[in-house]
C-alpha cells in the first residue's frame, strides 16, 4: 500500500447498524475478537495492553489498599476508644496515621477514580482503547509498586511517621532520621508518575478519539469531569513532585530547601505543598461529580438538567481550588490581608458546587427516581457532603479556623466531604456500573445492608468528631487524658467504625457472590443513555463492535443500539482506532493501537528498582537514567512491518 | 510533557524568589555573582540550535527524504552536547555548592533539573536520527520530527527563561 489508505467511509446517517446483514455482523465479531485477543497465561497478563484489563486490576488493587487504609483507621480508632489506651504505642501510632493518609489519597482515591475514567472513557466516547496502550500499563506497574513499596516498609517498622502531608522540619533530616521519609517521598515518585500517566492519556484519548459526531458539548458529564480532572492533576501534580524532590534531595544530599538556618523555610514546603494538596482533594472530588450526573440520569430517566452550567461548574470549580491552597495555613505568620483572600476563594467555590446539587435537584424532581442502591449512594452524597461542604464554609474563615486548626473538628469536615463526595459516588459507579465490567448484577438486598451500615456507620462516627474539636481535641495524638472529657465521644466515634467495616464486608460478599451468582445483566439493565451501555456486558476486548456515530448528548435515548449509524471501513486485522478532530470529532485519520508488550513492565521494574536506589543513594538517578533510556529506545524503535504504514525510501529516488 | 514539565519549572522559578526573601543580600554574603559569561554563551549556542531543529521540522513536514533530516537532526544534537559540556561550566560558575545554602541548593536544582531536560531531549533527538538516518522509516517518523521539535523549543525556550532568573535577575534584586 503505498497510497495513503482511505479514510473511513463518512458516516451516512441513513447507514445504520440494523442495515449490516447477521453475517457480515458475525464475520466482523470473529475478526474482531482474533485480532484484538488477550494473549492467555500469566506473561499475557503481565504483557496486556488493554485499557479494560489495566483499568480494571488499577480498580481491584485500588480496593485493597482502601481496606489497608480502613484498617489502619480501625487501628486508630481502637487506640483512642478510652483514653490512656495502650492498644497502639505513639511510635506505631504516627506511622499508621501516616500511612492511612497516604493510602487513602495517594494509593485509593486518585487512582480509583483515574481508573474508573480508564475503563469507562474509552466506552463512552467510542473507541477501543486509549491513546498510549503501553503507557497505560506502565502506569499501572508504577502505582503498584509505589504501594507495594510502601507497605513492605510499614511492615518492617519503617513506615513514615511524620504525616501524609510531611510537614518539614519534622520530616527532614534533623528530627526524622533514618529512611522512613525517604520512602515516603519516593512513593510518591512512583504515585505521582502514574497519575500523570493517566491524566495524559485520558485527555489525549478524549480530545482524539472521540466518535463521529461526538463534538465535545455531545459528551458525557462523566467524560467532561475526567477531562477536567486530568488537567487538574497536570498542573497540581509538579508542585509535589517538585517538593518531594527537595525534601529528599534534604535529606539525601543535604541541600537546604527547608532548612531556616541556611535561608531555606519551613513554609516553603507548606506552600508547595499544598499548591499540589489543594487541588489533590477536587482532582478526587469532581470525577465523583461525573459519576452522579450519571447515575442521575439513569435512575430519573431524565437527561440531566442545565448540561452546560454543569460544565462551567466543574471548569471552575477545577479552577478555582488551584486558588485555595493557604487555607490549610491560616496558622502560619502569613500576612493576614493575604490570606483573607483564600478565605474569600474557599467560601466562594461552595457556589459552582451549589449549583450542580441544584441541577441534580431539578433533575430528579422532573423526573422518576427509582431508589436502587446506587441510587441511595447519591441520596447519601447529596446529605454527607453538604454537611462537610458547611463546616467547610466554616473553616474557611480564618478566625474559626484558628480554634479548630489542628483539631478533629476539621477532622470531621474532611471525612465528610472526601466520604460523602468522593466515596459515596464511587459506590453508587460500583452498583451502577458493576453489570457492565461483569455481566451480573449486584444484589440490591446486599446493597441495601452496605448502604445503610455505611451511611448510619459513617455519622456515628465522624459526627461526634465535630464536637471533640471544638471541645478542643487536638489532631495526630495517640492517647489524651481522662480528665479531658473527650472519652464518650471518642467511644461513640470507634462505635461508628464497627458499622463502617461491616458495611465494607457487605459490599465485598455482595461482589464475590453476585460474581459467581449474580443475575447477568445484559447489554443495558437500567436503560441508560451513554455509549458504554451500547455494547455486551462485560464488552468484548475491541469495546464496541462498530465504532458508532452521535447525534445528541444520549445516544441510546435518540436511538436503540441496533439502530445506531457506524462507522465502516476500520481493518479488523489490527489494532485500528479512529482519530477525530478535537472540536467536532470529525474523521481525520487511522490510528494504530499499540500490541501487548513487556517493555511496560520491564521500565516499571528497572526505573523503579532505581527509585527504589534513590532512597539510598543519589546515584540511582544515574543509574535510573541509563537504564530507563535504554529500554525507552526499544520501546520507540520502529517495528520492521512493511505494510504497517506507508514506508519511505531514505536516499531520494 | 510541556505543560507538566513547564508547571514544575514555573514553581521552581516561585521557590527561586521565595527564598530570596529569606536573604538580606542576594547572593548570600561571600558569594559571587554567577558568572554571565558562560552562560551566555550556553544561551546563544541553544538559541542557535532552534535552527537546524527548525528546517529538520520544515523538511519533515514536506515529506523529503530521511537522510536530510537525519543530518540536520545531527546537528541539533552536537549542539545538545555542546549545551550539556557548558552547563558543566554553569554549575562552577555558580559559585556556590548545593548544599552551602537555600541559594546553592535552589540555583543548583534549576540547573539540575534543566540539565536532565538538555540530555534527555539531545538523547530523544539522537533516537530520531538514528532511525532517519539507518531505518526502516515510515511516514509516522515525519510527525515524530516535528513534534520533537515543538519540545525541543520548550526546552531552550525555558532556558531562556531560567537563565534570566537565576543569571540576570540575581543582578537586580
Amino acid at each position: 500500500m503505498t497510497a495513503s489508505a482511505p479514510l473511513p467511509a463518512v458516516p451516512d446517517p441513513d447507514f445504520r447498524r440494523d442495515l449490516i446483514s447477521p453475517r457480515d455482523e458475525e464475520e466482523m465479531r470473529a475478526r474482531l475478537s482474533a485480532t484484538w485477543k488477550e494473549k492467555s497465561g500469566f506473561y499475557g497478563w503481565l504483557t496486556s495492553t488493554n485499557h479494560k484489563s489495566i483499568a480494571k486490576r488499577y480498580i481491584v488493587t485500588a480496593i485493597i489498599f482502601f481496606i489497608l487504609g480502613g484498617l489502619e483507621a480501625g487501628m486508630m480508632r481502637l487506640q483512642l476508644s478510652r483514653p490512656e489506651n495502650h492498644f497502639v504505642g505513639p511510635d506505631l501510632y504516627n506511622q499508621i496515621f501516616t500511612m492511612h493518609g497516604s493510602t487513602m489519597m495517594f494509593l485509593f482515591a486518585v487512582p480509583v477514580m483515574e481508573a474508573v475514567g480508564l475503563y469507562l472513557v474509552p466506552l463512552m466516547i467510542g473507541t477501543r482503547n486509549v491513546a498510549f496502550p503501553r503507557m497505560n500499563a506502565l502506569g499501572y506497574w508504577m502505582y503498584l509498586f509505589g504501594g507495594v513499596l510502601l507497605y513492605v516498609a510499614f511492615f518492617m517498622n519503617t513506615g513514615p511517621d511524620a504525616g501524609w502531608f510531611a510537614y518539614v522540619p519534622l520530616a527532614g533530616p534533623q528530627y526524622s532520621p533514618g529512611k522512613r521519609m525517604d520512602i515516603w517521598a519516593q512513593m510518591i515518585t512512583f504515585t505521582e508518575i502514574a497519575a500523570l500517566i493517566g491524566a495524559v492519556e485520558i485527555i489525549t484519548t478524549i480530545f482524539k478519539q472521540r466518535a463521529p459526531g461526538m463534538s465535545l458539548n455531545r459528551m458525557p458529564l462523566f467524560v467532561w469531569a475526567e477531562l477536567i480532572t486530568s488537567f487538574m492533576i497536570i498542573f497540581a501534580l509538579p508542585a509535589i513532585v517538585v517538593s518531594s524532590t527537595m525534601l529528599a534531595a534534604d535529606r539525601l544530599v543535604d541541600t537546604h530547601f527547608f532548612n531556616p538556618a541556611e535561608g531555606g523555610d519551613a513554609i516553603l514546603w507548606q506552600h508547595l505543598f499544598w499548591f499540589f494538596g489543594h487541588p489533590e482533594v477536587y482532582i478526587i472530588f469532581i470525577p465523583a461529580l461525573g459519576m452522579v450526573s450519571s447515575v442521575v440520569e439513569a435512575f430519573t430517566q431524565r437527561r440531566i438538567f442545565g448540561y452546560p452550567a454543569m460544565i462551567l461548574s466543574m471548569v471552575s470549580t477545577a479552577f478555582l481550588g488551584f486558588g485555595l491552597w493557604v487555607h490549610h495555613m491560616f496558622a502560619t505568620p502569613l500576612p493576614q490581608l493575604g490570606q483573607s483572600f483564600f478565605t474569600a476563594a474557599s467560601a466562594a467555590i461552595s457556589i459552582p458546587s451549589g449549583v450542580q446539587i441544584f441541577c441534580w435537584i431539578a433533575t430528579i424532581w422532573g423526573g422518576r427516581p427509582r431508589f436502587s442502591t446506587a441510587f441511595k449512594f447519591i441520596i447519601g452524597f447529596f446529605f454527607l457532603f453538604i454537611i462537610g461542604g458547611l463546616t467547610g464554609v466554616m473553616i474557611a474563615s480564618i478566625p474559626y479556623d484558628l480554634q479548630v486548626h489542628d483539631t478533629f473538628f476539621v477532622v470531621a469536615h474532611f471525612h465528610y466531604v472526601l466520604i460523602g463526595g468522593a466515596v459515596f459516588p464511587l459506590w453508587a459507579g460500583f452498583y451502577y456500573w458493576f453489570p457492565k465490567l461483569s455481566g451480573r448484577m449486584l444484589s440490591e438486598r446486599a446493597g441495601s445492608w452496605n448502604f445503610w451500615l455505611f451511611f448510619i456507620g459513617m455519622n456515628i462516627t465522624f459526627f461526634p468528631m465535630h464536637i471533640l474539636g471544638l471541645l478542643g481535641m487536638p489532631r495526630r495524638v495517640y492517647t489524651y487524658l481522662p480528665e479531658m472529657g473527650w472519652g464518650g465521644l471518642n467511644a461513640l466515634a470507634s462505635f461508628g467504625a464497627v458499622f463502617i467495616v461491616a458495611s465494607v464486608c457487605v459490599f465485598l460478599f455482595n461482589v464475590w457472590n453476585s460474581l459467581r451468582r449474580g443475575v447477568p445483566a445484559g447489554d443495558n439493565p437500567w436503560n441508560a443513555p451513554t455509549l458504554e451501555w451500547a455494547t455486551t456486558s462485560p464488552p468484548p476486548s475491541y469495546g464496541h463492535l462498530y465504532i458508532p456515530v452521535v447525534e445528541g448528548r444520549d445516544p441510546l435515548w435518540d436511538a436503540a443500539p441496533g439502530e445506531l449509524a457506524v462507522v465502516t471501513g476500520l481493518r479488523t486485522d489490527r489494532h485500528e482506532g479512529l482519530i477525530t478532530s478535537i472540536m467536532d470529532a470529525i474523521p481525520e485519520r487511522r490510528y494504530e493501537f499499540k500490541e501487548p508488550s513487556i517493555l511496560p513492565l520491564l521500565l516499571a521494574v528497572f526505573g523503579g528498582g532505581t527509585i527504589v536506589i534513590a532512597i539510598f543513594s543519589p546515584w540511582g538517578v544515574t543509574v535510573g537514567a541509563i537504564t530507563s533510556f535504554i529500554i525507552l529506545a526499544g520501546w520507540f524503535w520502529p517495528t520492521i512491518s512493511p505494510d504497517h504504514d506507508t514506508p519511505v525510501a531514505r536516499e531520494p529516488l | 510533557m510541556i505543560l507538566i514539565e513547564g508547571a514544575a519549572f514555573a514553581l521552581l522559578v516561585a521557590s527561586y524568589y521565595y527564598i530570596r526573601r529569606n536573604f538580606d543580600t542576594w547572593p548570600p554574603p561571600r558569594t559571587l555573582l554567577p558568572e554571565l559569561g558562560v552562560s551566555s554563551a550556553n544561551v546563544a549556542l541553544q538559541l542557535v540550535s532552534v535552527v537546524p531543529m527548525w528546517y529538520a521540522a520544515k523538511l519533515a513536514f514536506a515529506h523529503e527524504p530521511p537522510a536530510r533530516i537525519g543530518k540536520w537532526l545531527l546537528v541539533v544534537v552536537a549542539c545538545g552536547i555542546g549545551a550539556i559540556i557548558l552547563r558543566g561550566f554553569e554549575f562552577a560558575g555558580l559559585h556556590t555548592r548545593y548544599d552551602s545554602n537555600a541559594y546553592g541548593s535552589i540555583t543548583w536544582m534549576i540547573l539540575s533539573v534543566h540539565l536532565a531536560h538538555l540530555i534527555a531531549g539531545s538523547l530523544e533527538t539522537l533516537l530520531i536520527a538514528l532511525v532517519m538516518l539507518v531505518g526502516p522509516v515510515e511516514r509516522k517518523h515525519y510527525t515524530d520530527t516535528t513534534v520533537m521539535a515543538v519540545y525541543w523549543y520548550f526546552v531552550v525556550g525555558s532556558w531562556v527563561a531560567l537563565w534570566l532568573v537565576v543569571f540576570v535577575s540575581v543582578r537586580f534584586i
